[in-house]
């Protein structure tokens, strides 16, 4: 990934670009509306309750603004960096491998958001462990049909009967 | 002599060694859970405390409690998922070591650590209580935010090549950070009206979002073939699966200093391990010849975090001991076991009758040995455990760190939050933004705002306003000691060059 | 397919049985008690000894469920919504019932939404100083403040809960200006009045910092006398406004059938006459103080119209 400096800075620069608008919108539409407070930008008895949202702002945009100069100006020491331990270290093939990332990350979001406040979360749990271990390229029978409850009853197990914690029971079982 | 003989004769009997052996395996299997700390277990467990002796359930308390600290780094090194805050930073090169094959190496490290930081801390109580909690008494907030703010400083070089990345990263977690209840006017912050919101976002989901579940989602981007292989590989030379001696003894001034730190910072009421832990692997780093190793797999960076913070615990029992206020949670909670029990504690309490005290000494020194032990014995359990094929790991990480996340406080919320911390952690990650620099401004900067902001309401009530600090002894001696501190690091960093900054994956 | 039938039929009746063993005597299945309060506290270790033993006397299974956030109005909540049958019902206690609604919106109505079945524990809530700092009575304290305007420097255990409402309105009764400093939780307000960050607080910890000989009562600020100190004043006995009973209680949701309430009556003060229970609450230096659903009802109506007043003459929110 030590590519030539040129289509990395322009990404850092991209990069940058989109952080600084998502600071303005966070600076002048997030706090204001997110945080009363009638003595914004003032010191009333101590600091504001947004004082702290307000310095992160600029401290932001501080930080932004110097690197977009920096880089600008040529002036990148330890730009290199991004390949040697930094950022996306290891070379990803990009298509299929980061495809499957996506897919873990969708069926995250499903069970999380769907199949356990749907189904509860013992059955949600077997059905999410059932579907990922399938996309994740698990091909034999035996291990899909075992696996899942046996790690299903070892959190059941742990919690329910050892902890007495109750994991959500879902919609469809509930009352 | 007696009264010590008669104390030590409470724990020194068959039932307590069973219950501290009972404590501490459970302590480490629970504490390697996600989301499941030794706190919650003692909570769950306390109104059948009835049933045993106090000298039975004092003593698995104690035992439950060390043995969450070092089972909570098993996991946190091998696959990158604290099963406790106190690990986070232990993270940093216990995962880089594991893998590189030597998860073997780090978890022993950390194993020696813990009980070596637990021994100095339990010693230190026992010696120095009283004086220890004088000196932490006499923290107030202006003191506290010196401190903090000098933490945050050693911390801020932990970050990323390029820096500014790092710095982004750790002001993101501050904006997390602000979410919740204002710290003095108590009026709700960036909640929108979300009740969820209003206590602020917890620190466990924070943790198993950005640790675990981004890293089982960028785990995920590997081949086939690689999601079918051992989860976690071993190298096969003995060598990187133990610890020798001159290692450890090379290691031997970060842990005294590490265990220092975290005596110190247990003491005081309010700061906890996991910042200890954070601020001990900074001081490690500082002080290191070679700082470029850290992130990396140092082992140094695995033993400075596990002495701090099971130091922490140790020393929580001291402002507890000597003035009958509980240092967090852990020793809220050995308080509420003795008082079930009928156990005064407290200044006058032990002043009238030692006796228990003594048997508290020697209930905490044999959980050490006793927590060597067992964490020898887990080192080999983790081992099989962990050669399960990658994907089901990956997949059960994400079911089991739901688990724990939803028991913390009951809600479906936080296991959402999980989900989308761990994605926004990937994104992160896949653009070069580390996460612990993240996780050190979410867990810092609310304590230094309501530090200095409370420093800012109490200069109202002194006629001399802002300069009251300055009537304040304790202010006063600790800011010469830092700044002796700081003029010595200036003057030897002249002496050697800057060191470089790192990184966190 | 005879078979399906079959089985679809006794799942039926036996669901029909069921429901009809229920209006026979309640409970006859397990019974979810939602917990506010996060794993570990006060309120968690209550609600807990309160489902174990009271579980063991109803023959049935007592599940406690934390439900934590928005200062437990999120647990509350919860009761308020569920099915007023008497399974699922929550711990309650003292600011989010009748304290917190004046100042902010909650999810329920504590007039309208809930059923109160009964309170088990009134806890002290008194009003300490250091033991040899320069205040030895409230009238020196009161004295101070009048004299020095912004200079006394107090706190509690919980901002905007019960003690803070009845310290401020009695400053204001007496026209003090004093300095409020908040801290998170009872044992870290105690360690800042030992150090010597604030010279006063009204904590529970405070009862036994007084056994311990770090501090001195100076007033009591829930209705009930304090065990260690019963000479100290109660806030209302000398003319100040409010002094809300800090309470532990049980709540359901609205319309909870008579025969629930009454099992709850019967069932509840045998557990604080419980061998076990007067252990746990000795040592947490609770006060034991039942009342049942009819007594608790009207404690927590009276403290909820003088929480109001008490609000709004000290402008908190």
């Amino acid at each position: 990934m030590s590519a030539a400096p040129d289509p990395n800075m322009r990404r850092e620069m991209i990069e940058i670009g989109v952080l600084f608008v998502a600071n303005l919108v966070f600076l002048f539409v997030v706090v204001p509306l997110g945080i009363e407070d009638p003595a914004r930008f003032g010191f009333g008895e101590g600091l504001p309750p947004s004082f702290s949202a307000d310095l992160v702002g600029a401290l932001v945009a501080v930080i932004l603004g110097g690197r977009f100069i920096q880089l600008l100006t040529g002036r990148v020491d330890g730009y290199r960096a991004t390949g040697s331990g930094a950022g996306p270290a290891e070379p990803v093939e990009e298509g299929q491998r980061l495809q499957l990332s996506l897919i873990g990350m969708a069926a995250a979001v499903l069970f999380a958001v769907i199949l356990v406040p749907v189904l509860g979360f013992y059955l949600g749990a077997w059905f999410f462990l059932f579907s990922l271990l399938g996309l994740l390229g698990e091909t034999r029978l035996l291990h899909l049909i075992v696996l899942p409850p046996v790690v299903v009853l070892l959190v059941w197990g742990m919690f329910d009967r050892l902890l007495s914690v109750r994991l959500p029971s879902g919609v469809l079982f509930d009352g | 002599m007696d009264l010590i003989l008669e104390g030590l004769s409470l724990t020194f009997t068959l039932e307590s060694l069973l219950a501290i052996c009972i404590g501490v395996a459970a302590g480490q299997i629970l504490g390697a859970i996600p989301g499941l700390t030794a706190s919650m277990a003692v909570a769950l467990l306390i109104p059948y405390s009835f049933y045993f002796s106090p000298w039975v359930g004092i003593p698995m308390l104690m035992g439950m409690f060390k043995g969450s600290l070092f089972g909570s780094s098993i996991t946190a090194i091998l696959i990158r998922t604290p099963g406790t805050p106190a690990a986070s930073a232990t993270v940093l090169d216990g995962y880089p070591l594991a893998q590189q094959g030597k998860g073997g190496k780090a978890i022993r490290m950390a194993l020696y650590a813990s009980v070596f930081g637990d021994s100095f801390s339990d010693i230190c109580l026992i010696f120095f209580a009283s004086l220890l909690a004088m000196v932490a008494l006499s923290f107030g907030p202006a003191e506290y935010t010196v401190l903090i703010a000098v933490a945050l400083g050693s911390l801020g070089m932990l970050s990323s090549r390029p820096a500014w990345k790092g710095l982004i990263a750790m002001l993101l977690g501050v904006a997390i950070g602000i979410i919740g209840l204002d710290p003095i006017s108590a009026t709700p912050r960036l909640t929108f009206g979300n009740p969820e919101l209003e206590e602020g976002i917890g620190l466990i989901p924070m943790l198993i979002g950005f640790l675990a579940v981004s890293e089982v989602f960028r785990q995920m981007a590997g081949s086939i073939a690689d999601l079918s292989g051992r989860a976690i590989r071993y190298s096969t030379v003995r060598e990187d699966n133990r610890v020798s001696w001159p290692e450890f003894r090379s290691c031997l001034p970060v842990l005294l200093r590490s265990s220092a730190i975290g005596t110190v910072i247990g003491a005081m009421p309010g700061l906890g391990s996991t910042v200890a832990a954070f601020i001990a692997y900074g001081e490690a780093r500082r002080t290191s010849r070679h700082p470029e190793r850290f992130g990396k797999g140092a082992l140094e960076g695995v033993a400075a975090p596990e002495a701090a913070n099971n130091a922490v615990s140790g020393a929580n029992l001291i402002p507890l001991l000597a003035f009958g206020i509980p240092g967090d949670i852990a020793a809220a909670l050995i308080l509420g076991a003795f008082m079930i029990q009928g156990i005064n504690v407290g200044p006058l309490a032990f002043s009238e009758n030692p006796v228990p005290l003594y048997a508290i000494y020697g209930a905490l020194l044999i959980a050490n040995l006793v927590n060597l032990v067992i964490g020898l014995g887990m080192t080999h359990i983790a081992r099989v455990a962990f050669s399960v094929p990658r994907r089901l790991l990956l997949a059960s990480v994400l079911v089991i760190a739901s688990a724990g996340s939803y028991a913390l406080r009951g809600s479906l919320f936080d296991v959402q939050l999980v989900m989308l911390f761990g994605i926004l952690g990937y994104v992160m990650i896949r653009f070069g933004f580390p996460t612990v620099p993240l996780l050190i401004g979410f867990i810092l900067m609310p304590l230094l705002e309501e530090n200095l902001r409370t420093v800012l309401l109490l200069s109202s009530t002194y006629d001399e306003g802002i300069l009251f600090v300055f009537s304040r002894p304790a202010f006063l001696s600790l800011s010469g000691l830092l700044a002796l501190v700081l003029s010595v690091v200036v003057w030897r960093r002249r002496r050697r060059g800057p060191t470089q900054p790192l990184s966190d994956s | 397919m005879f078979r399906l039938i079959r089985f679809t039929g006794l799942a039926m009746a036996a669901f029909l049985f069921s429901q009809t063993q229920l209006l026979a005597a309640y409970p006859e299945k397990t019974i979810t008690l939602i917990c506010p309060y996060s794993a570990g506290g006060g309120g968690d270790t209550a609600s807990r000894m309160i489902a174990k033993l009271a579980g063991e006397m109803m023959g049935v299974n007592i599940n406690v469920e934390n439900k934590t956030g928005g200062g437990a109005t999120i647990g509350i909540g919860a009761v308020a919504k569920a099915k007023p049958d008497g399974y699922t019902i929550g711990f309650i206690s003292t600011s989010p019932i009748t304290i917190r609604p004046h100042m902010m919106k909650a999810p329920y109505d504590p007039l309208t939404d809930l059923s109160y079945i009964g309170q088990f524990v009134a806890s002290s809530q008194p009003l300490v100083v250091l033991k040899d700092g320069q205040f030895k009575t409230l009238t020196d304290l009161v004295a101070y403040g009048k004299a020095n305007p912004g200079k006394l420097r107090w706190s509690t255990s919980v901002q905007r809960g019960g003690p803070h409402l009845a310290v401020e309105a009695m400053f204001k009764a007496e026209g003090i200006d004093a300095t409020y400093v908040p801290f998170k939780g009872g044992s870290k307000v105690l360690a800042a009045l030992l150090g010597g960050t604030i010279d006063a607080a009204m904590i529970s910890e405070g009862t036994k910092a007084t056994l311990d000989g770090q501090t001195r009562i100076l007033a009591e600020g829930t209705p009930n006398k304090n065990a260690v100190a019963p000479d100290a004043p109660i806030l209302t006995d000398i003319g100040y406004p409010i002094a809300p009973a800090i309470f532990f209680g049980l709540a359901g949701p609205a319309g909870l059938p008579d025969d629930v309430l009454a099992k709850w009556d019967d069932v509840l003060a045998k557990v604080v006459q419980s061998e076990e229970f007067k252990k746990l609450a000795e040592q947490r230096k609770w006060t034991l103080d039942f009342a049942d659903h009819k007594t608790f009802t009207a404690i927590v109506h009276k403290d909820y119209e003088a929480a109001a007043k008490a609000v709004a003459s000290t402008g908190m929110k």
